[in-house]
């Protein structure tokens, strides 16, 4: 005698359309064998189904047209990130606004030795002692064994620092001038490449300031060269020794003069 | 083409025969079908892209529900299980025609389940999942709805059958 639920209506639909477990589908298929009643009606079943599922759609459906859809709302959590992500961007703006936005170094100098290869004739030079805050530096350098004079002098004030540019004059009109800051910790205590912005730049810090020497155009041998003998004056070196005398001659005659 | 836009062309024909079933109307039911794929469209599909087809008859239906109200008629009317007695129905008279008519006569909710399983294709877990039923709902919503049809194709009536049930009870 079949077990009542394993035929009923209900697990015979089921047992046709396969979504038995093996196991009990297996059941099933055995207890057909002995009920008739059971068997006859999978077979009408299986008959219905294959009826039923012929049918077609009787209606054509409207053509495939995708409704334009507004953009997907954000969820919620999105939406919260979204403000934390403004609320950050806005706290760095009024940050920057508030604090001064720091410049590449060397901008002062680079500034003011522009300042001055723009202006069209060389002025007569006005000798001045400047006293640079924290800075002791008494007469500036005479570059005279660089064969140049100095012959021009600009106070520069904008930077927070301060800064103070001697312009130096070869005798094919180069021009180079020499920054004088307070001492920058960053610079090394040698004359270094800092070219930047077409212009060609030593930078080096001292006991009591920091220096720079531009050029535009310059042999990179004589601003080298002009470097040297600057740190050595300033460094409270008042001897210049022959080689570098003579090296300094060298870069002057064998190369042309330079741009500015 | 994105796996949701891909998912309703696919299934545009079957989407709307469902639709038509439930709603009774060609207007309504392509209504429905816009709102379904307006809907299926603005919102975040299942990450499994093979449930992307089930979830878009279980949209159109919940719209059907929220905007034109289903029929009050119980989806669990008519019997559960062959009259008492031999079974009568004669297979002879199950043909594509006579399936057509009958499907006709048909109560809504026992449609729609056919529409699913038969014509739609779905297994028993995913037609529970459109309906959001257990599957045990499926399965005896769904030999009734075939009961019914194997009377409307005999000519009989539901709810002759179902009275006679509770009389002879």
């Amino acid at each position: 005698m079949p077990e009542p639920d394993i035929t009923s209506w209900t697990m015979l639909n089921a047992y046709v359309d396969g979504e038995l477990t093996p196991e009990v589908a297996a059941k099933v298929a055995a207890a057909l064998v002995a009920d008739r009643e059971a068997a006859a009606q999978v077979a009408t079943l299986t008959r219905l189904r294959a009826a039923v599922r012929v049918e077609e759609p009787r209606e054509q459906a409207p053509p495939f047209v995708l409704p334009r859809v507004r953009p997907r709302p954000l969820r919620r959590s999105a939406m919260a990130a979204a403000a934390l992500v403004l609320v950050c961007i806005g706290a760095l703006v009024i940050g920057l606004m508030n604090t001064q936005s720091p410049k590449p170094p060397l901008s002062d100098a680079i500034a003011a030795h522009r300042l001055w290869l723009s202006q069209p004739t060389q002025q007569q030079a006005q000798r001045a002692d400047v006293a640079l805050a924290g800075a002791d530096l008494g007469n500036l350098p005479d570059l005279t064994l660089a064969s140049l004079t100095l012959s021009h002098l600009a106070l520069d004030l904008s930077g927070r620092a301060g800064g103070i540019l001697a312009g130096y004059v070869g005798p094919n009109g180069c021009r180079v001038g020499l920054w004088i800051a307070p001492v920058d910790d960053a610079l090394p205590t040698q004359p270094t490449i800092r070219d930047r912005d077409g212009l060609t730049i030593r930078a080096w810090r001292g006991r009591k300031a920091s220096y720079a020497l531009l050029g535009e155009g310059i042999d990179t041998a004589r601003i080298d060269g002009i470097a040297a003998l600057v740190a050595r004056i300033t460094g409270g070196e008042h001897s210049i020794p022959n080689d570098q005398v003579a090296a300094l001659a060298e870069a002057r005659s064998g190369r042309p003069a330079c741009i500015g | 083409m994105q796996a949701v836009e891909r998912a309703l062309c696919q299934n545009w024909e079957r989407l709307f025969s469902y639709a038509r079933r439930l709603s009774g109307s060609r207007d309504a039911a392509a209504d429905l079908l816009q709102s379904c794929a307006l809907k299926a469209l603005s919102v975040a599909p299942p990450a499994e892209e093979t449930r992307i087809r089930a979830w878009l008859f279980a949209i159109l239906r919940n719209i059907w529900i929220d905007e034109y109200r289903r029929s009050q008629v119980s989806a669990e009317l008519g019997p559960n299980e062959p009259d008492d007695g031999r079974w009568r129905y004669d297979n002879r008279l199950i043909a594509e025609i006579t399936v057509r008519q009958a499907f006709d006569r048909l109560e809504p909710p026992h449609r729609e389940i056919l529409e699913l399983i038969e014509l739609a294709g779905f297994r028993y877990a995913e037609a529970a999942e459109i309906l959001d039923v257990p599957v045990g709902t499926v399965m005896s919503r769904l030999s009734r709805a075939r009961l019914s049809l194997l009377e409307a194709i005999e000519g009989g009536n539901v709810r002759a059958l179902a009275t006679r049930r509770r009389q002879a009870s």
